[in-house]
């Protein structure tokens, strides 16, 4: 019995002798992981790519969502967290460094009749009360309402503004992430679901069959978040935990200057230096 | 099986042959085996005790009854009824089940007893192409061809049957497959004997050779089950993740796997802790058809030695 765990143990010390090796030969440049929200990763792997060139540094973006990243922090696995909502009230210990600003819309299939609802109507239509579009003026169609799954910033974000919680919401689907939404929405006629618009103006420009719903009298567009007219928006942050490293210091400094300021706007969010 | 002093009388043979200072060729193999072996019990063991110490916090906070009695599944508002999902988790795969043994059945048969030689090899290799196509494939064919046209049928397109259908689709090829090998293993005489008989194709085939191989067939139908019930990403978007019970196959519905990944990355500590939980079921019934498809296979003592 004893015999071929001798074996076993030498396998364990060379695999323990190549993580250490590994890890010299990293000491040598600062290693930055950052992980959360899936919302915030995309620009943060474009930032942190010009961020790299000619420093010492070396940067691990990871998405996983917004309390992922937050748990990651807490846990000491990461040095900054991404998230897509502001922080919780169970989160105050924490600094959020907010590096742009995205709005949430309701999402509808082109077939949908209506182009403008009051929050009042979306806030009918998520709760159920509302079924058919016939009853808000549109054709006699049944109404399908796509949320996303329960804890996403994005739901988050968007049943606070309707001042609702997750247990009021009567979905007929759950889609797991912006890009699925917009793809179930895009099949499903007479379906209404929301997301970021950053995420659906790339999609509705290669003219998938979706569109965008104003909020009261104000469209979604980007202009309408940059200027503040649009309410229903998020802060997308960077956050940190206590005193900050100066390669941590540095990289917050960087994503927030009007260096990055292009990048942000090419994925359609709304950089915080406008 | 064969007789060890029979084996070991060729002294030259390379399996015994020293390698130099006494190592032997089986030697080395045996402690390879040893490793191997042991770093097998030693995943399953960690992986089940990773499951259990992430599900412990919901079964220490939260009793088992609440989790079937609970009035939904809100885990934000401290609602936890996994009912729908373990509904949602079992119909999805009996049906897939359901459907797939019967399909596969038949395409182990044709490439067997009625197609000829050359008309059988390329279905064989169509199906293994199908068998190793990653299933995110199938999850997005099904989410733009099939959910639109169940939706012209009934609003609103993702549903149980869309998941069970894609799912069938899926495992048909694994399990056709395995009834292909266990048909094509079939000894010469007991075909020849049946056709001396006088037995049609059909007959040798449906009334002999399906009895013979039938516990091979429960099985790969047992192995497809195990793998429809594993799948997430298909099942993710094509069934609408609903959680709530279904009143007709026309409803979306939520698998215990769909649940863990739509949820898993926004989960506060407590809600992660009841996803632990949905993958310790998950794991259970696992295991479970692991120890069935185990039993069929070697404690048989009815099935004609093939």
């Amino acid at each position: 019995m004893t015999r071929p765990l001798r074996p076993l143990t030498t396998v364990f010390a060379i695999c323990l002798a190549f993580t250490f090796n590994a890890a010299n030969k990293a000491s040598a440049e600062e290693r930055l992981r950052l992980t959360g929200s899936s919302t915030v990763a995309p620009v943060m792997q474009e930032i942190t790519k010009m961020f790299e060139d000619g420093r010492d540094v070396r940067t691990f973006v990871e998405t996983g969502g917004s309390s992922k990243g937050i748990n990651d922090l807490r846990k000491g696995l990461s040095n900054v967290a991404m998230i897509s909502r502001a922080l919780a009230e169970s989160e105050t210990e924490l600094t959020a460094h907010t590096i742009a600003r995205d709005g949430i819309a309701a999402l509808a299939h082109s077939d949908v009749p209506l182009d403008v609802l009051s929050p009042d109507q979306l806030r009918a239509i998520f709760t159920g009360t509302v079924d058919n579009w016939s009853e808000l003026g549109g054709p006699d169609q049944a109404v399908v309402v796509i949320s996303k799954g329960e804890g996403s910033a994005t739901s988050v974000v968007f049943n606070t503004f309707l001042g609702l919680t997750a247990d009021k919401i009567e979905g007929d689907i759950v889609a797991a992430e912006n890009a699925q939404m917009i793809k179930t929405v895009s099949v499903t006629p007479g379906s209404i679901g929301y997301v970021s618009i950053g995420a659906a103006i790339v999609d509705i420009e290669f003219g998938t069959p979706i569109k965008l719903l104003a909020l009261g009298d104000v469209p979604a567009t980007l202009e309408n978040v940059a200027n503040g007219s649009y309410q229903a928006t998020r802060p997308l942050s960077l956050v940190t935990m206590g005193e900050m490293s100066a390669g941590v210091a540095d990289l917050i400094d960087f994503s927030k200057s009007a260096a990055v300021s292009e990048i942000i706007t090419d994925l359609s969010y709304t950089p915080v230096t406008q | 099986m064969t007789n060890p002093q029979v084996s070991a009388a060729p002294a030259l043979s390379r399996a015994h042959r020293p390698l130099g200072s006494g190592v032997t060729f089986d030697g080395v193999l045996r402690v390879a085996l040893a490793i191997a072996f042991g770093f097998a019990c030693i995943i399953v063991l960690v992986v089940a005790f990773v499951i259990l110490q992430g599900a412990a916090p919901a079964l220490a906070q939260i009793s088992w009854a609440r989790f079937l009695t609970d009035p939904d599944w809100h885990p934000m508002v401290e609602m936890y009824n996994m009912t729908p999902m373990l509904v949602g988790s079992v119909l999805t795969s009996i049906g897939a089940l359901v459907l797939a043994t019967p399909v596969s059945l038949a395409i182990a048969a044709a490439c067997n007893f009625y197609l000829n030689p050359l008309a059988a090899s390329i279905y064989r290799r169509i199906l293994f192409v199908m068998a190793a196509m990653p299933t995110v494939i199938f999850g997005f064919w099904g989410l733009t061809e099939v959910v639109p046209f169940l939706g012209q049928i009934k609003a609103p397109g993702v549903s149980l049957l869309a998941g069970v259908l894609i799912l069938a689709l899926m495992i048909i090829p694994t399990t056709a497959l395995l009834i292909d090998v266990a048909f094509s293993k079939l000894p010469r005489q007991l075909l020849n004997g049946a056709y001396a008989l006088g037995a049609s194709r059909a007959q040798t085939c449906f009334t002999m050779a399906c009895v013979v191989v039938r516990r091979a067939i429960f099985s790969a139908a047992l192995l497809g089950l195990g793998r429809a019930l594993g799948e997430t990403i298909v099942v993710v978007m094509v069934t609408g993740n609903k959680a709530a019970l279904p009143t007709s196959i026309f409803d979306p519905i939520r698998t215990l796997t769909a649940n863990v990944t739509l949820e898993i990355g926004y989960a506060a500590p407590l809600h992660t802790a009841t996803l632990f939980l949905s993958i310790l079921i998950l794991f259970m019934i696992a295991t479970g058809l692991a120890l069935l498809v185990y039993k069929l296979n070697f404690n048989d003592n009815t099935q004609v030695d093939v």
